[in-house]
C-alpha cells in the first residue's frame, strides 16, 4: 500500500514540476546566440540615463532618445562585428531587445488625479442612471467633437495629421477635467477614477505622438500606451455598462456613428 | 489508501499547484469592445468613435520611415563628429578592417579539411604561401602556427626515396593537382579568393522583410547645387529629387549611407565590412520588431482577420509576408491575408500607406495626396508681358532674355525691358522669318531674298545690336524650294541647323536622310521619327550626321525634343512620353487624366525638367519624372516655349491668333499631383537598336 502512495505522489510531484516547467519557458537565447558580457550593451533597458550615461554628449544639443538608441544600437552591432558574431540570429536578438526597450520607455509623466479630488454619493439606482447619463453624455459629445477634428485628416503623412493628434489629444485632457467635476456613485469610484486617468495618460500619449517627429523611438511607445488605454477603457466603460445593468438600466457603450 | 484515495490526492495537488502558480494576463469574464482590433484594421478610436482609414498600423509605418532617418541620421552625424569621444570600436581600425578579411582567410588556412589532405611535405608551404597572399607583414591575426603542423607521411617518404611510391605515386603526384605544390597552391588560391569574393558582398542578396522598409534615396550623379563630390551620400534625400542632377536617384539603404560616411572618415577598408548588408539587417528587424509588437499589442496575431474572418485557426497567428509588386527586389508591402497581395503599403496605397492598391518603389517618389486640376494651386507668377507682336513659333533665347516670334516677320521681345524689336528686313531687303535662337548671341533668319535674286538666304542675327550677317544661299526651285524646317534647340556654342528639302532632312547643310519626321537637334545628335510617317516610332538617332540607333516609344510623335540625352515627345492624344539616357521609357504627361501635348525640355538648375500644354489653356511643369506640376495657366500654346533665365521660368505662349503672352514665374512655384498613380506608369526599358554598318549608305 505504502508503494501505492508513494507512486502516486511521485506522479504527482512530477505533474506538479511539469506543470511549473511550462509556465516558466526559458527566455534565455539560444546557445548559438551571443553571451552578453555587459547587459548594458547589448540589452538596452528602458532606462534613458544608462544609455545617457553610455554616450558623452560634447555637443551643446541634448542627445534625444533617438539619438542615443541609434549610438548604442550601432556601438553594439559595431561591437558584435569585430567580434565575428554579427549573426542573423545575433543581429535578430539584439533587434529585439531593442525593440522591448524601445517599447518599455516610460510615457512623459502625465497629469494623474487622486480620488480625494472626486465627488463620491452613494450607490443608489437613481444615482447610477443619474452617472451613466452623464457620463454617455460627454463621451458622446467628446467623440462628435473627434469626429470633426478627424474630417480634416485620412492619411498619418499629411501635414495636418500631427495637429489632429493635437487636437485629440486635447480633447482627452478636456474630458478628464470634465470628468473630474462630476459626482460620481460610491461604487464606480475606482474605475472613474481609473477612466480619469487613462484619459490624462491618453492626453500626454498624443501630445508625444504629435510634437516627437524629431525623436520618433518615444512615439512608438506612445502609441502603445495609447493602443493599451483604449483597450482599457473599453473595459472601465464595461464596468459602467454593467453596475447600470444590475441597476435594471440598458446602454450601449459605443458611439453611433 | 484505496485507489479513490489515491485520485483524491493527485487531485488535491495538482488543483493546489495551480492555484500558487503566476497567471498570465486573464481575459475578462466579459467581452469587450473590438476597440482593438479596430483601431489595427479599420482606424484608430477615440471615445469609441472610429476614425476611418486612419489606423495605427499606418501610423506606425509611417513613423517606422521615420525611425530609419533618424537612425540613420544620427548615426552618420555621430560617425562625422568624430563620435563625440567615444572610438572605443574604431581605435584601431586598421585591426578592424584586417580582422574581417583575416577572419576569411585564416578560417579557410586554418580549418579547411581539404587542405588537410594535401600531401604533408608541401601542405604547410601552401598554407604560408596562401599566408603570405593574404596577410599584412604584421599580421593581426596569426593563423600560421595553427597549421604548420606537419607529419611525415608515404608522399614524404616517396620523396626521398622513388622506390616507395614508383612510377604509381608519380602519375599520382603530376597528374592530380592537389598532389603538387603548385596544382595545390592554384586550386586553394581560386577557392580563397572565391570565398573571400563571397565574404566582401559579392554573392546575391536577399531581402529580408525589414529591408523592404529600407528604401533610401541618393542622387546618381550627384548634387544640383554647391561643388559635392559626386560620390557623396545623399543620406538625407529620401523624399527630395530635386536636389539631385537630372532627378537621378539610385536607391540605397541605410547600412550603405553609414557605410559610406565610415570610409569616408576611415578609409576604404570599411567596404570588407560587409557593413551595409548586417547594419541593414539589424535595423530592418529592429523596425520589423516594433511594428510586429505594436500590431500584436492590438490583436494581429490573437484577434487579428483570422479569427475575425473565420478563415484561420483560432488563436493562429497570420504570418505577414513582405511582398514585392514591382521585381526591383525592394519589398512594397506586406500580405497579412494570405492573398499574395499586399494588405499594408510601404510606398502608398488607397489611403496612404493602407492598401490595396499599393505602389511599387519604383513609384514611389511624390505619392503625395492626388488633386484635381481644377482645384490645384496655380504657379507663383513673377511678371506676365503681352508684346504687341507676331507671336507665332515663338522660341526663348537659352538664357531667358529674349523670345523671337512671328509668322509674317520676325520679332524680338527682351522679356525683362519689355521692348520688341522688328528684325523681319535684313540686308538688301531679304524678307525673313524667325527660325529659332542659334545660341544665347544669334537668331537664325530664314528669308527670301530680293525677289530677282531668286534664292532663299539664311542670315544670322546678333543679340544687342541686332545687326545681321548672310551666312548661306539657296536657289527657289519652284515657288518654295526649301521648306523652313524648325531650326531646333541648341545648346549654346554647338550651334547646329536643319532645313528640308524635298530630297530630305539637312543638317548643318549635310544631308541625312529622307523620312525622317519632326527632327530635333541636342549637341552633336539628331532626333527624329523613321517610321514612314506613322508617327509612332522608331525615333532614329543620328550622331556626327551618320545614324547610330534607334528606339521604340509608347504614345506617339506629333512633336520631339531631346536635352542633354534624355527625349521627349507626345500629342496626338496618346500622351506625353519621354525616355531617359539609359533607355528608360516613362510618363511624362499626366495620362488622359488632362490632355497632354507635346512636351518641351529645359534646365533648371542643370536640372532635366519637362512642360507640356493641357488643351485647358494650362502649361504644366515638372522635374523629369515626377508627378506634382506647377500648373501656369493663360497658357495657349498654339505654339510655345519654355526656358530657365537663372532665376526664374520664362514661357512664351502663342494663341491660335498669333497673340503672344511672357510668363516669368518662379520654380518654386506650388507643385499639384494631379493624376496620382496614373503617372506612375513606367513601360521598362527602350533599348537602342544599332543599326548595321552599311545602313547609312543605304539610306543614303
Amino acid at each position: 500500500m505504502r508503494a501505492k502512495i508513494l507512486s502516486a505522489l511521485i506522479a504527482s510531484l512530477i505533474m506538479i514540476g511539469a506543470a511549473f516547467w511550462f509556465r516558466f519557458p526559458n527566455e534565455k537565447p539560444a546557445e548559438s546566440l551571443i553571451t552578453i558580457s555587459n547587459p548594458g550593451s547589448a540589452a538596452p533597458k528602458s532606462d534613458i540615463d544608462l544609455l545617457s550615461a553610455s554616450f558623452e554628449n560634447s555637443s551643446s544639443t541634448p542627445l534625444s532618445t533617438t539619438d542615443m538608441f541609434s549610438r548604442q544600437l550601432f556601438a553594439d552591432y559595431a561591437d558584435l562585428k569585430s567580434r565575428g558574431e554579427a549573426s542573423p540570429a545575433n543581429l535578430n536578438f539584439l533587434a529585439e531587445r531593442y525593440a522591448e526597450g524601445i517599447l518599455n520607455i516610460e510615457p512623459s509623466a502625465s497629469k494623474v488625479a487622486r480620488v480625494e479630488q472626486l465627488s463620491t454619493i452613494p450607490d443608489s439606482a437613481e444615482n447610477i442612471f443619474g452617472y451613466g447619463k452623464i457620463m454617455i453624455a460627454a463621451r458622446s459629445k467628446y467623440a462628435l467633437l473627434a469626429k470633426q477634428e478627424s474630417e480634416q485628416v485620412s492619411d498619418p503623412s499629411q501635414e495636418n495629421f500631427d495637429n489632429f493628434i493635437l487636437q485629440t489629444g486635447d480633447l482627452y485632457l478636456a474630458l478628464a477635467n470634465e470628468l473630474l467635476g462630476i459626482k460620481v456613485p460610491a461604487s464606480l469610484v475606482r474605475n472613474h477614477l481609473e477612466i480619469v486617468n487613462n484619459y490624462f495618460q491618453s492626453a500626454q500619449a498624443m501630445r508625444t505622438i504629435a510634437e516627437s517627429s524629431d525623436d520618433p523611438i518615444k512615439i512608438y511607445a506612445a502609441i502603445q500606451t495609447q493602443v493599451r488605454n483604449a483597450k482599457k477603457e473599453d473595459e472601465l466603460f464595461l464596468n459602467i455598462q454593467i453596475a447600470m445593468s444590475t441597476n435594471g438600466i440598458i446602454w450601449t457603450n459605443n458611439y453611433t456613428q | 489508501m484505496s485507489a479513490k484515495k489515491v485520485i483524491v490526492l493527485i487531485l488535491t495537488l495538482a488543483i493546489a499547484s495551480s492555484s500558487f502558480a503566476p497567471t498570465v494576463l486573464a481575459q475578462t469574464s466579459v467581452p469587450v469592445s473590438d476597440s482593438a482590433l479596430r483601431q489595427k484594421e479599420v482606424g484608430i478610436t477615440i471615445f469609441g468613435y472610429t476614425v476611418p482609414g486612419l489606423s495605427w498600423d499606418s501610423i506606425a509605418l509611417v513613423v517606422a520611415k521615420h525611425v530609419i532617418d533618424k537612425i540613420v541620421n544620427s548615426t552618420v552625424k555621430w560617425i562625422n563628429n568624430g563620435f563625440e569621444g567615444n572610438p572605443a570600436y574604431v581605435s584601431n581600425p586598421k585591426q578592424y578592417f584586417a580582422d574581417i578579411a583575416d577572419g576569411v582567410a585564416g578560417e579557410f588556412i586554418r580549418n579547411n579539411k581539404d587542405l588537410n589532405l594535401l600531401c604533408s611535405p608541401f601542405q604547410a608551404n601552401i598554407r604560408l604561401s596562401l599566408m603570405q597572399e593574404y596577410y599584412e607583414p604584421e599580421p593581426y591575426q596569426c593563423t600560421l602556427t595553427e597549421v604548420v603542423g606537419n607529419t611525415r607521411g608515404a608522399i614524404e617518404d616517396f620523396y626521398n626515396d622513388f622506390s616507395k611510391g614508383g612510377w604509381d605515386a608519380w602519375f599520382s603526384m603530376t597528374q592530380n593537382p592537389t598532389n603538387n605544390p603548385y596544382g595545390a597552391y592554384l586550386k586553394a588560391r581560386v577557392d580563397l579568393d572565391s570565398r573571400i569574393a563571397s565574404a566582401i558582398g559579392l554573392k546575391d542578396r536577399e531581402l529580408n522583410q525589414g529591408r523592404g522598409f529600407l528604401s533610401y534615396k541618393k542622387c546618381t550623379l550627384g548634387k544640383n547645387t554647391g561643388a559635392v563630390n559626386s560620390d557623396e551620400v545623399q543620406w538625407n534625400l529620401p523624399d527630395d529629387p530635386n536636389g539631385c542632377i537630372g532627378g537621378l536617384q539610385e536607391t540605397v539603404t541605410p547600412g550603405s549611407v553609414i557605410e559610406n560616411q565610415l570610409s569616408n572618415v576611415l578609409g576604404t577598408g570599411v567596404r570588407q565590412l560587409e557593413l551595409a548588408d548586417e547594419f541593414d539587417e539589424i535595423v530592418g528587424a529592429l523596425v520589423t520588431q516594433l511594428i510586429q509588437k505594436i500590431f500584436g499589442s492590438v490583436g494581429l496575431s490573437g484577434a487579428g482577420k483570422g479569427n475575425a474572418g473565420g478563415t484561420g485557426q483560432s488563436g493562429e497567428a497570420r504570418r505577414a509576408i513582405p511582398i514585392d509588386t514591382d521585381g526591383d527586389g525592394i519589398i512594397d508591402g506586406t500580405d497579412t491575408d494570405g492573398d499574395g497581395r499586399p494588405d499594408i503599403c510601404l510606398f502608398g496605397g488607397e489611403n496612404g500607406t493602407v492598401g490595396p492598391p499599393c505602389l511599387g518603389s519604383r513609384d514611389q517618389e511624390e505619392d503625395g495626396n492626388v488633386i484635381s486640376f481644377n482645384e490645384a494651386p496655380r504657379a507663383t507668377v513673377v511678371d506676365t508681358y503681352r508684346p504687341p507682336a507676331d507671336g507665332w513659333w515663338s522660341d526663348i533665347s537659352p538664357n531667358g532674355r529674349y523670345v523671337v516670334s512671328g509668322n509674317s516677320g520676325s520679332f524680338v521681345t527682351n522679356v525683362k525691358a519689355k521692348t520688341v524689336k522688328d528684325i523681319t528686313i535684313q540686308g538688301e531687303g531679304a524678307d525673313c522669318r524667325n527660325k529659332g535662337w542659334f545660341n544665347n548671341d544669334t537668331i537664325v533668319n530664314w528669308c527670301y531674298g530680293k525677289p530677282e535674286y531668286q534664292r532663299i538666304e539664311m542670315w544670322l542675327v546678333e543679340a544687342g545690336s541686332w545687326a545681321g550677317k548672310l551666312i548661306a544661299q539657296m536657289p527657289v526651285i519652284g515657288n518654295d524650294a526649301v521648306s523652313f524646317t524648325n531650326i531646333s534647340r541648341t545648346d549654346p556654342n554647338e550651334g547646329h541647323w536643319l532645313t528640308t528639302t524635298t530630297e530630305g532632312l539637312y543638317e548643318d547643310g549635310v544631308f541625312i536622310g529622307n523620312g525622317i519626321g519632326h527632327a530635333t537637334i541636342d549637341g552633336n545628335k539628331l532626333y527624329g521619327t523613321c517610321d514612314g510617317g506613322s508617327n509612332l516610332g522608331p525615333i532614329c538617332i543620328y550622331e556626327n550626321y551618320k545614324k547610330v540607333g534607334q528606339f521604340t516609344i509608347r504614345g506617339a510623335v506629333g512633336g520631339l525634343d531631346a536635352l542633354d540625352g534624355y527625349v521627349a515627345w507626345g500629342g496626338y492624344g496618346k500622351g506625353a512620353w519621354g525616355r531617359t539616357p539609359t533607355g528608360r521609357i516613362i510618363a511624362l504627361g499626366t495620362k488622359g487624366t488632362v490632355m497632354d501635348g507635346v512636351p518641351k525640355l529645359f534646365k533648371v538648375n542643370n536640372q532635366i525638367w519637362a512642360g507640356h500644354f493641357n488643351g485647358f489653356n494650362s502649361c504644366l511643369l515638372r522635374p523629369w519624372g515626377e508627378k506634382s506640376v506647377i500648373i501656369v495657366d493663360d497658357c495657349p500654346a498654339a505654339s510655345w516655349d519654355v526656358e530657365f533665365d537663372g532665376t526664374n521660368i520664362v514661357i512664351s505662349a502663342g494663341s491660335d491668333r498669333g497673340e503672344l503672352v511672357i510668363h516669368t514665374i518662379s520654380p518654386d512655384s506650388p507643385r499639384s499631383n494631379v493624376c496620382g498613380s496614373a503617372c506612375s506608369d513606367m513601360s521598362g526599358i527602350a533599348p537602342i537598336y544599332t543599326p548595321p554598318s552599311n545602313i547609312n549608305e543605304r539610306m543614303q
